[in-house]
């Protein structure tokens, strides 16, 4: 975002722009934490870890707040157009994206707690596996569209929003595996159901990223590609 | 008619950050510079189905001074193109051409054609005056002439020969106050002086003027610049009901005035008509690096 945080004949335009970015890439970097920390907290059943995700959440959030400030701020004092005004849609569209990620961490982090019960038996292997195997695939992702942001590459952007059909395709079998472990032996169910959920947070982690390339090429081209097919975007600018 | 049209459209070109690894730009590299390299090629359609005036390659001199650079755009009907640009990018040198009132510089020729109704206005037969009359001009500063405010508006009607008898310039005169958002604030002072009336009024004044002798198009230079808030928001006013008759062209210095009034905008710049297209696009996604830094404030 660097070359639209200058240049500005009123120069606090520029620290305007330049503090939005900042604060948008330190919420991306909470965020990418957060999702990191919640699925080791899982792995590791480690209980203080899951603790600390929880209660992080709230810091999201209050970045949430302050970014939809500071961006109204901008729309009233500086009427911004062109580049500066897609600048400041995205990032409060991203901001949102960012925001809903934390949450869906923070449910990874309140199973991984559940689990840290003593009284609750050990999920099967095949289930930590298949958790492990989606992190894997989802939170790359995630961490990849905040550094298209910080470039403001919008290729890599188009290319990553193709990645999210892997997360997709592996969510998938993921929910296949599990099921299939609920038929073996019904034991498995209540876990099953939980770790269900834990996959489907992972999923929707990989949307919220793609979501945030979407809008990295609104930024950088100004073409709204939420929601189209993927051979559209590869077609480049309008 | 040469445009850019046709070519991929160029994007504003990403700065590099220094001393960190930077992804290759995803951006493509800007037109600035065909235009220091003496190729001249307006980014956008200039042209409109069924315009009401054509300007084609329109070069003004003010003695050496090339002051519009082959400039070519259709004005178009019942709409309202908004020009901007810097001071001194030949925004108003150009829309003076329009009806011809560059005829009034000593210094100043113009070259090319601007057609209206399938003929030229530079023609040596065409009737200046006439062409005042079917291309109306409003100014920055109100002018109303030292008369009643009836007076200035039937000033027009009756050169032009336009009312058989008192009653039908009444009628002109009234219909025209109207249009122009005046006629209940003056009905009843018909007599007094068009200087009596505020600053909003005398513009309104100016307008009424200008429609009362029935013009196909409306030139408007700055015509808020001199106004408080609420008088320039009801010339905007104003000025979208006026499109439904008649086409009007708007040079504003306010990009806020441009984007709020206005279907088409032109970017001027050092006499080069930069850029064309619909205003919404200019305003969230121009295609051309210079119309991005100027509206975004980032020119000079």
């Amino acid at each position: 975002m660097h070359e639209l945080t200058e240049g500005h004949t009123v120069r606090q335009f520029d620290g305007d722009l330049a503090n939005l970015r900042v604060m948008l890439l330190e919420m991306g970097g909470l965020v990418l934490d957060q999702a990191e920390r919640a699925v080791r907290a899982l792995l590791e059943d480690n209980a203080e870890l899951a603790r600390i995700v929880i209660e992080r959440d709230g810091e999201v959030d209050r970045y949430d707040v302050r970014v939809d400030e500071e961006s109204h701020r901008i729309l009233i004092r500086r009427q911004p157009v062109a580049t500066d005004l897609r600048a400041v849609i995205a990032v409060g569209k991203a901001v949102a994206d960012l925001e809903r990620a934390g949450d869906e961490a923070k449910k990874i982090a309140r199973y991984a707690r559940v689990l840290n019960d003593d009284a609750v038996p050990r999920p099967a292997a095949e289930i930590i596996y298949d958790v492990r195997r989606m992190a894997q695939t989802a939170l790359p992702m995630l961490r990849d569209a905040i550094e298209c942001f910080d470039a403001l590459d919008a290729d890599s952007a188009v290319a990553l929003m193709a990645r999210d059909d892997e997360v997709d395709a592996e969510f998938r079998a993921v929910m296949r595996r599990l099921l299939t472990l609920v038929m073996e032996d019904s034991r498995n169910l209540r876990h099953t159901i939980d770790a269900m959920f834990v996959v489907k947070a992972l999923e929707r982690i990989g949307d919220h990223a793609r979501n945030l390339a979407a809008h990295v090429s609104y930024l950088v081209h100004g073409r709204d590609v939420r929601h189209s097919h993927s051979a559209d975007r590869d077609a480049g600018p309008a | 008619m040469h445009n850019a049209s046709t070519e991929e459209a160029p994007v504003v070109p990403a700065a590099s950050k220094a001393g960190i690894d930077r992804k290759p730009s995803s951006r493509q590299p800007a037109l600035a510079s065909q235009f220091e390299h003496g190729e001249r090629h307006t980014v956008g359609d200039p042209s409109v189905d069924d315009p009401i005036m054509s300007a084609r390659e329109v070069n003004v001199y003010y003695g050496d001074k090339h002051a519009i650079r082959n400039v070519t755009l259709d004005i178009a009907r019942h709409q309202v193109i908004a020009m901007i640009g810097p001071s001194g990018c030949g925004k108003s040198t150009f829309l003076r051409c329009l009806n011809r009132m560059n005829d009034t510089i000593e210094s100043a020729k113009v070259t090319g054609t601007i057609i209206l109704d399938g003929r030229d206005i530079y023609d040596k037969r065409q009737d200046v005056v006439q062409l005042r009359a079917r291309v109306g001009m409003v100014f920055q500063k109100p002018n109303p002439f030292p008369k009643s405010i009836y007076d200035n508006v039937a000033y027009g009607p009756r050169i032009h020969g336009l009312a058989a008898d008192r009653v039908e310039l009444d009628e002109i005169v009234q219909t025209s106050l109207q249009k122009a958002g005046l006629w209940e604030e003056v009905k009843d002072r018909l007599t007094n002086p068009g200087t009596s009336l505020s600053g909003g009024q005398q513009q309104r004044l100016c307008i009424a003027r200008t429609i009362a002798v029935n013009p196909e198009v409306i030139l408007m230079d700055e015509p808020c610049s001199a106004l408080d808030p609420i008088a320039t928001a009801k010339i905007e006013d104003l000025i979208d009901e006026l499109r439904e008759s008649y086409a009007i062209c708007i040079v504003t210095h306010s990009m806020q005035q441009a984007a709020r009034v206005s279907q088409r905008t032109a970017y001027f710049h050092l006499g080069d008509l930069i850029e064309i297209g619909d205003t919404d696009m200019i305003f969230t996604n121009p295609r051309h690096k210079l119309t991005e830094d100027y509206i975004t404030g980032r020119f000079g």
